[in-house]
């Protein structure tokens, strides 16, 4: 459709950065309320009538359509709501996991976890096929991951329920986790984090939560690269297996459709899913709030984001400042417009476009946050906090004059039939009320509840809940053009944001014409041993039948091995692992994929990298592509490879990163080459160990290679058997 | 004014295949046009006792004088400030303080705009003076109560925006209330006061700082469209330069209401719990009397044919982002057609090719494409912006980019691809249809915007007549180099001196 390019310039509340950081939608969940009859509306105010004050409206008598509970045999949990008003099916559904459950040494796995789940496709189903079978019926299933909670999603026309049910239920139980799109997410999370403070408020709100929580609890810790490039296919599987299960689910389902069929379906679909005990790892509850602290963070912008807050209060079922709390809230800064902090600092002052407040009260592990935000002038940064701090604590020492609490609670009561403005949304509210254990009879009760509100509970609950003495304050700005010093309201502790970089290729020391001569001279001797360089020159291809033992991440493996090698660039590995089959990786100069039973899988850019710098270290080429070609080489002095000392070389690698060929002194053959390596997001350093040389048509080649990892042992391959220059085709390369 | 009505359940012949959803919107729109020009669509739908008023006027940012850049925008948020009964307790009185502080205001900005030849000592009076009679008036100022009334009688996106095109006023109801939004609506219509001008300016310079000055995109975004238009308004920003917002006041707000906000100059679209004859009757009974008025002559500035690549970076403390920008027709063209072909080729979904051939090769981490940029009454821009993933550039970015560009000119679309398009054309025409909010500002935007709303009917079938030669014939139309603006965000590189870059 045509791009309607408005920017709404009235907007009550920021676009949202970041999910936990967006300050007005995430609160739907804890505002939830019922009510079905919204009555007349009785205006008493103080001056003389208004024409819109005789205006009388028609009660609504509405009763909201309750969706149907039902349980599969399987436990999953469902929540139905025919609608046959369009032809469209929905399904929304709950599932009790959670970023606040993965390893603190892996944070963002949850969130990785949930989108390669879906873009590494099914067991049954290449990602490209699945994405071609949902877009190609204007269908879609997708999978998502907050805090607290995982979410999965079903959208087709009622023409394709059947369809999509299956697609639906392949994904869910049947991820296949693929390698290549967990790696292509790993790197797109890592460029998040490098991306990560660009926007004010996105680096303003991940420091405000780091400073009350902690920088290790699962509420304030945020992804690192490390933890990023350290996570793998089995972290993703694992997190399957443990949490997503049919009775942990709950799913809500409106549309065009009939119960019962439907219900047969799903029971079809999920058929032979089984259910295990679930440990919910600890979580960790916060018990004392952080010492109040001013913390600053500079960037270079004309305006200054502020956060100023502290926890809120941890959601139970039946708590009972619930609604008197909420009638706060809406007073101070979460009623729009109308908020004293909209009203005060935007409209009477002038010192935002983007101000209010937000108490988070939906987490059910911990106690959530209150907190107030603007974005303000930099040459009125100290005015802004202190109405703000002062706003805040008038509403704890002035009770609520009576129109305004009179306004504000015919505003929650009349809007409360937009809890119920249309039937998924309807389904989907029951299901999440269910799941944070509120009362059953909540909605019913909510008008009630709120109609019984007065003055005095207000301040009560402001004095209970909001603490102007123990205020986390962050900002975001440029200091030089403050109105007044921050200390003002506390000693300021300044954080530096440190740029996060991977790793940067290790450089080549500075060369001296000495360094680079001996390198030559000492080269073209390992030439010579190794046959002359024309003999070397004339290999253009040659087949190698290896073993190798490997340890791998899954256990030891014994691989039976063909590799191909096509100069100058192509490389094709054939093997057989026990208990696998038989498996080709293949790289073809350009890309790299693999070929076994489940068909041909492009592997990813890095590992296309990885291929690059590997066809450039096979022995022969590298040692032809020395002599003949002007690539920069270097000695860097003697080391020792098994007991016998040896000249080490330097030279760069396609990737940029250093290698290091040690050529043995009396064999002067290759004995060893180490070098470092970032292969399935994690970096490693390598030593590949070459003996056993022997004569093959007058060249000579290693028999035996041993290959070590970090220090450890990763495989050892015997060559049996080499033949140079075979009949080699071409179209083996190829796909 | 109390004439028949004239409305009528349009029954629109579009016989197509698979158009049963496209035939089913048709029947729903009931439409009814007042004799004053005020044109009113509705759809009923009893889902939920609510509705989603929505209210266009075909005013936006082009339709501003050099003189007054960023009124429409700034118009906008005073129309929140009330009107001669609400907002004020005694308007008579507030009347005598609003026109002194205007006169006191005028001197100020004219004293301010003297840059470093201003006299200090005159602002600082004036500003003692406006500060003075800003306080008198709060005798009268009931602030916020436009709004509020909103609010308490349980409102929710209350809101408004403005764009190059147009402005729009929104706002959703329990359905029993549309008679107090009818009221409301059409008194700021008749009797707006725009109160509390020069506080309202402060809030809306912190928005641009917030958009433009603290947000990279926006910064980026800012630039680029100002160097894609070099005679056209389009390049101006909606919400005007800092400089022109700081000549913004209340006779000029005034001027570009009264001659912009006309029923004849608007579209009001309702959709949700309502019955259509009594919305008719209300509407009459409250925008009846507004009395029609000449329109304002259209923009009539071409934008010249672009002759020769524009390339400019944008310096920010941020990661490289990029956008690329092809001139290219507007509505009814066409070519605009097959260009929202192109861009759901190019970035609707994970099947589309930039997200294979660039997001998954890992050269960038999101790829879009949009046609129709900044708005549609104009010849516009064919977009597409991207974010590079480290450690490829946006060149690396751009050059993947244009190579899919390439491949548009020279190989046909698949038959598959054209297919999948095609059914979630079909299938967002259902799923548009289950939001009222949504389906009215669609209907406001074509009827507003394309003349008739059937535009969307008419889009569907274009769609559908659109040949794998139309995409390559547009493709080598509009994406040459020459027709091309490319800006990229770029860090801020240490000063080098002249002499140094000599010596390298």
């Amino acid at each position: 459709m045509k791009n309607q390019s408005v920017r709404l310039k009235n907007v009550k509340h920021p676009r949202a950065r970041s999910a936990r950081a967006c300050p007005s939608p995430c609160g739907k969940y804890s505002r939830i309320a019922i009510l079905i009859l919204l009555g007349m509306l009785c205006v008493t105010l103080s001056t003389a009538a208004k024409p819109h004050e005789e205006l009388t409206f028609e009660p609504i008598h509405f009763k909201p359509p309750v969706p149907e509970q039902r349980e599969l045999s399987n436990g999953m949990k469902l929540y139905l709501l025919e609608d046959r008003e369009l032809p469209l099916f929905n399904i929304n559904g709950l599932i009790k996991t959670g970023s606040i459950y993965e390893p603190g040494d892996k944070v963002g796995l949850a969130s990785i976890f949930a989108s390669v789940m879906r873009t590494g496709g099914t067991v049954a189903r290449e990602p490209d096929a699945l994405n071609e079978e949902l877009e190609s019926m204007a269908a879609s299933v997708e999978i998502s991951m907050s805090a607290e909670y995982g979410g999965m999603n079903l959208s087709t026309l009622a023409e394709d329920i059947e369809k999509g049910l299956e697609i639906f239920a392949d994904v869910l139980m049947h991820p296949a986790f693929r390698e290549d799109k967990l790696e292509l997410r790993k790197q797109q999370t890592i460029e998040g984090i490098r991306r990560r403070n660009d926007n004010p408020i996105q680096l303003a709100w991940r420091n405000f939560s780091a400073l009350l929580y902690g920088k290790t609890h699962p509420f304030g810790r945020y992804s690192e690269i490390e933890g990023v490039e350290s996570i793998t296919v089995a972290d993703l599987q694992a997190f399957h297996a443990k949490y997503y299960q049919p009775d942990n689910i709950s799913l809500a389902i409106t549309g065009d459709f009939d119960t019962e069929t439907l219900i047969a379906q799903l029971e079809a679909v999920f058929a032979g899913w089984e259910n295990r005990e679930i440990e919910f790892p600890d979580v960790p509850l916060v018990e004392n709030a952080p010492e109040p602290s001013v913390n600053y963070i500079f960037k270079d912008l004309n305006q200054t984001t502020m956060l100023i807050g502290h926890f809120g209060i941890k959601r139970t079922p039946d708590f009972p400042d619930y609604f008197a709390l909420r009638v706060m809230n809406e007073i101070l800064g979460e009623g729009g417009f109308t908020s004293r902090l909209m009203r005060e600092v935007r409209e009477k002052h002038g010192l935002a476009y983007m101000v209010g407040s937000l108490m988070q009260t939906s987490y059910y592990t911990n106690p959530g946050e209150w907190f107030a935000y603007s974005q303000t002038r930099a040459d009125k940064t100290a005015e802004a906090i202190a109405l703000i701090i002062d706003i805040v604590s008038n509403l704890r020492e002035t009770p609520v004059p009576a129109d305004e609490l009179q306004r504000t609670k015919d505003s929650l009561t009349n809007s409360f039939v937009f809890q119920f403005d249309s039937s998924s949304q309807i389904a989907f509210q029951q299901m999440m009320l269910a799941f944070r254990g509120y009362a059953p009879d909540f909605l019913e009760t909510f008008s009630d509840n709120i109609a019984k509100v007065t003055a005095e509970d207000v301040r009560q609950v402001a004095q209970k809940y909001l603490h102007p003495d123990a205020l986390t304050i962050v900002t975001v700005g440029n200091k030089d053009s403050f109105d007044r010093p921050l200390s003002e309201f506390g000693e300021v502790n300044e954080i530096e944001i440190v740029r996060p970089e991977p790793p940067p290729a290790e450089p080549m020391p500075e060369a001296n014409e000495a360094d680079i001569a001996k390198a030559k001279e000492i080269l073209a001797a390992a030439v010579e041993a190794h046959g002359g360089i024309e003999k070397l020159q004339a290999v253009k291809n040659f087949v190698m039948k290896r073993q190798t033992a490997a340890n791998t991440p899954n256990g030891p493996m014994q691989i039976e091995e063909i590799l191909s090698y096509l100069d100058p660039d192509k490389v094709r590995q054939d093997m057989n692992i026990p208990e696998i089959g038989e498996m080709s990786q293949i790289f073809d100069g350009e890309s790299a994929f693999m070929k076994g039973q489940m068909g041909v899988q492009p592997l990813p850019p890095e590992v296309v990298n990885t291929y690059r710098d590997s066809v450039f270290r096979e022995t022969i080429g590298l040692l032809t592509n020395l002599t003949l070609n002007d690539v920069p080489v270097q000695y860097a002095g003697t080391a020792e490879v098994n007991g016998t000392p040896a000249s080490v070389i330097l030279v760069t690698q396609p990737s940029g990163e250093m290698l290091r060929i040690f050529i043995g002194e009396e064999t002067h053959y290759v004995v060893k080459m180490s070098f470092r390596e970032t292969s399935q997001g994690v970096t490693a350093n390598w030593e590949t160990l070459f003996d056993d040389y022997r004569d093959v048509d007058g060249i000579h080649i290693s028999h035996h290679i041993v290959q070590n990892v970090d220090g450890e042992l990763f495989s050892e391959t015997w060559v049996n058997d080499v033949m140079l220059n075979a009949d080699v085709d071409a179209s083996l390369f190829e796909e | 004014m109390k004439d028949v009505s004239q409305w009528l359940i349009l029954l629109v012949l579009v016989i197509l295949h698979g158009g049963a959803s496209a035939q089913n919107l048709a029947d729903r729109v009931v439409e009814h046009t007042y004799p004053n020009g005020l044109k009113l669509l509705m759809i009923e739908r009893h889902t939920s006792p609510t509705v989603a008023p929505y209210i266009l006027f075909k005013a936006g940012s082009v339709d501003e004088s050099d003189d007054a850049r960023g009124i429409a925008h700034m118009l906008e948020h005073m129309l929140f400030k009330g009107t001669k009964t609400i907002g004020t307790k005694d308007y008579e009185q507030e009347k005598a303080v609003l026109a002194e502080i205007d006169r006191i205001g005028d001197a100020l900005d004219r004293e301010r705009a003297k840059a470093h030849r201003a006299d200090a000592e005159k602002i600082a009076e004036l500003e003692a003076e406006l500060k003075a009679q800003q306080e008198a008036a709060k005798a009268w100022i009931v602030p916020g109560e436009y709004t509020e009334i909103y609010t308490q009688h349980g409102s929710t996106g209350f809101n408004a925006g403005t764009s190059v095109d147009y402005t729009i006023y929104t706002v959703a109801l329990p359905s029993n209330k549309l008679e107090l939004w009818a009221m409301l609506e059409s008194d700021r219509l008749k009797n707006a006061v725009l109160r509390e001008f020069y506080v309202e300016r402060e809030a809306v310079k912190e928005e641009r700082r917030m958009r433009v000055d603290t947000d990279p995109g926006g910064k980026l975004y800012e630039q680029f469209i100002a160097a894609a238009f070099t005679a056209h308004p389009y390049g101006m920003p909606i919400i005007g330069w800092p400089s022109d917002i700081a000549m913004l006041n209340r006779r000029k707000a005034a001027e570009f209401f009264r001659i912009h906000y006309a029923p004849n100059n608007s579209v009001m679209v309702i959709v949700g719990d309502i019955n259509v004859e009594d919305t008719i009757q209300l509407i009459d009974k409250y925008f009846g009397d507004i009395p029609s008025q000449p329109l304002p002559t259209e923009v009539t500035v071409d934008e010249p044919p672009q002759e020769g690549e524009r390339r400019i970076e944008v310096e920010f403390d941020a990661e490289p982002q990029l956008m690329i920008g092809y001139h290219k027709p507007t509505i009814p063209h066409f070519d605009d057609y097959v260009l929202d072909m192109i861009s759901a080729i190019l970035s609707d979904g994970r099947t589309s090719r930039f997200y294979k051939n660039i997001v998954e090769k890992g050269i960038a981490v999101s790829v879009d494409s949009s046609n129709g940029y900044p708005g549609a009454r104009y010849d516009n821009l064919f977009v597409i912006d991207a974010s590079p993933r480290s450690p490829n550039t946006t060149a690396d970015v751009e050059e993947a980019i244009y190579a899919e560009l390439e491949r548009l000119k020279t190989e046909p679309v698949a038959e598959k691809e054209f297919k999948r398009i095609l059914k979630k054309v079909d299938a967002n025409f259902i799923r548009n249809l289950s939001s009222n909010m949504g389906m009215a500002r669609r209907l406001a935007f074509y009827e507003g915007i394309a003349g008739d709303w059937r535009y969307i009917l008419d889009w569907r079938e274009k769609m559908y007549q659109i040949t794998p030669e139309d995409i390559m014939k547009a493709a080598q139309t509009y994406f040459t180099k020459s027709n091309r603006t490319a800006a990229t965000l770029v860090k801020k590189a240490p000063e080098v001196s002249e002499s140094e870059e000599d010596t390298e």
